[in-house]
């Protein structure tokens, strides 16, 4: 499989600036040091709870914020994404690093070449309710993409909305209607056709479905499920719900505090969790079924703020299985069986 | 197992100027003493009037139009409609009797006051009469403790608050106390009411698993998590120790493990305080968890209610089957409800589900179907059965 995505040690702190003269003081680090691969064709689920940095690193990764070092590859073959980490570790030719890295390297990339990537990478919005404009028409929400990006006008942008209006369900009996006129499952397909409208490869999701009710959450699922088929697209699909990321996700990154800290495919996740905290999350994860009460793990504590994250694995304050060696060196992601990486001291199963 | 609350026949309607929203009609509802019922649907199906109205408090223009709701406020004396007294009586109801947990704990709190200050107003209202026992018991240790020459000193303003808080347990809401707690001086006599709350206060905070409740008391709610601040409002709930707790949505805007810490919390209260909650929520998986019978709502009206085992088992009603399908499940397409909510102004006649039902029939789009009792404890209104 081809990998599309890919970051390496990408990490975004957000400075603390205190005093008259508004010095750094500390920084917040939403996103710690991430490598995440994303194959062509895969749909991503990134899970964790409020505050872990999800959010952070999918508007980083679609370079919606500025990281503060590490790389982006977007489509980058791995020849060149193994010449920059080899030239990066030698230090012999800082200018050919440079030049590999202003051409392939997301991160290094501004202006018109950012604004090219922009097309093929799009964003849903968590709340549908507050991400469109409402003094927007459908047509001119879903069209503004192909005016942004100068792909089509007037007659041949009309038609090309009311074919991807189409595609998410709706017809073009809705385009010239205000979000005030639609429902809450309505108005989240317009933000999904509103991603479409420049033939993106990669869509980040923003929790798209955690304002909406199971039963249409259920019908934008299905939704997706049929255009990731249809258009061959690629999805980071950002969620707190794990068991939405169960159902629909073929890999799953789980996040603690700006750090991965465990990658699986979603059967072994659920069913065999290696990580404390995975193993956390999925016990506290309520089933649909009184039969299956599980013996609930009850995490002690809350998430620490990540401004000053805890030492060593930053799990280890809410950790049963904490040791010495887990409060003074940080674990780093390595694998464990086939498919799943975990970064921890004392994996369990 | 005895009857807590018996809501019968319970209508409401909006009168906007678009036309009258029926957003409730007829439902009917026991609670049990001791038990958890769990109120299940989608978005603006009425969950959360349902809880309001059984504490009056439907914002306008909504109007509760007919019904009744049956409270047993205590084994000795006969239930009482909570629909039909007083005001005032179902003022001394709210906050001490039934209280409610709302959704969004942040905007459920005062952002000006303290917490501490939050929770002891709910004491002060509602447990004057014990805040007066205790402040007495303090007084008096102090008259009798105390030797020597401060004692001299300070026995008669002892000696006067002594009279006040005698005046407080006989008559907490009398008309010359009110009026002499105006006065400047006089209201300072009464400190130790306040002091008293502030110390209940802090066992209650405690009670609901807050480490540190004395510094706690002392925080605004902009200081707290999201989880500490739903902490604090479950407090602030049980602060008079209420026969009765609806909780609307508690752990909507948690986060799981936080939830989980929460749903465990309001199992060991319940169990402890021997009251009854009604717990309000979208989440089937959450209802299955802590709920011992369930009701699930459609369009504002009732159309299954059933043993928690029951209803996941074995659901009924055809809304019951496809919301119980719509959860996502490991490696399960989640099955979507074709169509989407009624519009409340104009709902279809008939059973109001007929529209997206896969079974309807002639008799569905003519005539409201009734609860039925299929089998003990397991109720349905529909016409397949």
């Amino acid at each position: 499989m081809e990998v599309l995505v890919e970051t390496r040690n990408l990490k975004t702190h957000f400075p603390i600036l205190r005093g008259m003269l508004k010095r750094p003081a500390g920084a917040v680090r939403a996103v710690d040091g991430i490598n995440l691969a994303i194959q062509r064709g895969q749909w991503m689920g990134l899970v964790g709870e409020s505050g872990c940095g999800k959010t952070t690193l999918g508007k980083t990764i679609l370079r919606l914020l500025m990281p503060t070092s590490g790389h982006i590859y977007f489509d980058v073959p791995g020849e060149i994404k193994a010449e920059i980490d080899l030239l990066e570790y030698s230090a012999t030719n800082p200018r050919r690093l440079q030049a590999l890295r202003q051409e392939y390297d997301l991160a290094m990339n501004s202006g018109n070449k950012l604004k090219a990537f922009r097309k093929k990478m799009q964003l849903v919005h968590q709340d549908p309710y507050t991400s469109l404009n409402p003094r927007m028409k459908v047509e001119n929400i879903v069209g503004e993409p192909l005016v942004v990006h100068k792909l089509l006008s007037g007659r041949q942008a009309r038609d090309r909305v009311a074919e991807i209006l189409f595609m998410v369900g709706l017809t073009d009996k809705h385009m010239d209607r205000y979000p005030h006129q639609l429902s809450g499952g309505q108005r989240q397909r317009i933000a999904i056709a509103r991603a479409l409208a420049t033939n993106p490869n990669f869509i980040v999701f923003d929790e798209p479905t955690s304002a909406l009710d199971v039963s249409v959450q259920a019908q934008i699922l299905n939704l997706l499920k049929q255009l990731k088929r249809e258009q061959q697209l690629t999805y980071l699909y950002i969620t707190h719900d794990l068991s939405v990321a169960e159902s629909v996700c073929d890999g799953i990154v789980v996040m603690y505090l700006g750090k991965v800290v465990e990658v699986g495919n979603p059967v072994e996740l659920f069913c065999v969790p290696k990580h404390p905290y995975s193993q956390a999350l999925v016990l506290s994860t309520p089933i649909a079924d009184p039969q299956r009460k599980r013996g609930r793990i009850v995490l002690p504590g809350e998430v620490p703020s990540p401004a000053q994250p805890p030492s060593g694995c930053r799990f280890h304050p809410r950790c049963v299985r904490a040791t010495e060696e887990c409060k003074q060196v940080e674990p780093v992601l390595e694998s464990v069986g086939e498919t799943s990486l975990v970064a921890c001291w004392h994996p369990l199963n | 197992m005895d009857e807590l609350l018996r809501i019968r026949g319970l209508t409401v309607r909006f009168y906007t100027y678009d036309g009258v929203v029926q957003a409730l009609e007829n439902v009917d509802l026991d609670i049990n003493q001791k038990e958890t019922f769990g109120l299940v649907g989608e978005t603006g199906c009425g969950k959360t009037l349902t809880a309001l109205s059984i504490l009056r408090l439907i914002p306008p223009p909504g109007r509760i139009e007919c019904g009744s709701i049956c409270f047993n406020i205590d084994d000795e004396n006969e239930p009482v409609d909570l629909l039909t007294i007083s005001e005032d009586g179902i003022r001394a109801i709210r906050g001490s009797k039934i209280s409610m947990v709302f959704q969004e704990p942040s905007a459920a709190l005062n952002p000006v006051y303290t917490i501490g200050d939050q929770i002891s107003e709910v004491i002060l209202l509602h447990r004057r009469q014990e805040l007066g026992q205790r402040a007495l018991e303090a007084v008096n240790a102090l008259l009798a403790e105390t030797p020597g020459f401060i004692s001299t000193l300070a026995r008669p303003i002892w000696l006067m608050e002594r009279k006040l808080y005698q005046q407080v347990i006989q008559a907490p809401s009398s008309l010359w106390l009110t009026i002499i707690s105006r006065i400047f001086l006089v209201k300072r006599l009464l400190w130790r009411l306040k002091d008293e709350a502030q110390k209940i206060t802090i066992s209650v905070l405690g009670e609901v698993e807050i480490p540190d409740p004395q510094r706690l008391t002392r925080q605004y709610p902009h200081q707290l998590s999201g989880g500490m601040e739903q902490r604090a409002v479950i407090a602030m709930a049980l602060a008079c120790s209420p026969k009765f707790l609806i909780a609307d949505e508690p752990t909507t805007s948690l986060d799981v493990t936080i939830q989980a810490q929460i749903l465990e919390l309001l199992n060991r209260l319940k169990v402890e305080w021997e009251s009854s909650i009604l717990y309000i929520t979208h989440d089937l998986g959450v209802a299955a968890e802590i709920c011992d019978r369930v009701g699930v709502m459609y369009a504002g009206s009732l159309c299954e209610i059933a043993k928690v085992d029951d209803l996941y088992a074995n659901p009924l009603h055809p809304y019951t089957k496809a919301l119980l399908a719509a959860v996502p499940k490991l490696g399960e397409e989640p099955h979507s409800i074709g169509g989407s909510v009624p519009d409340p102004l104009e709902p279809p006649p008939g059973c109001r589900f007929h529209p997206r039902c896969s079974s309807a029939m002639e008799k569905c789009r003519e005539q409201v179907p009734l609860m039925r009792e299929l089998a003990p404890g397991h109720f349905v209104a529909c016409y397949m059965y």
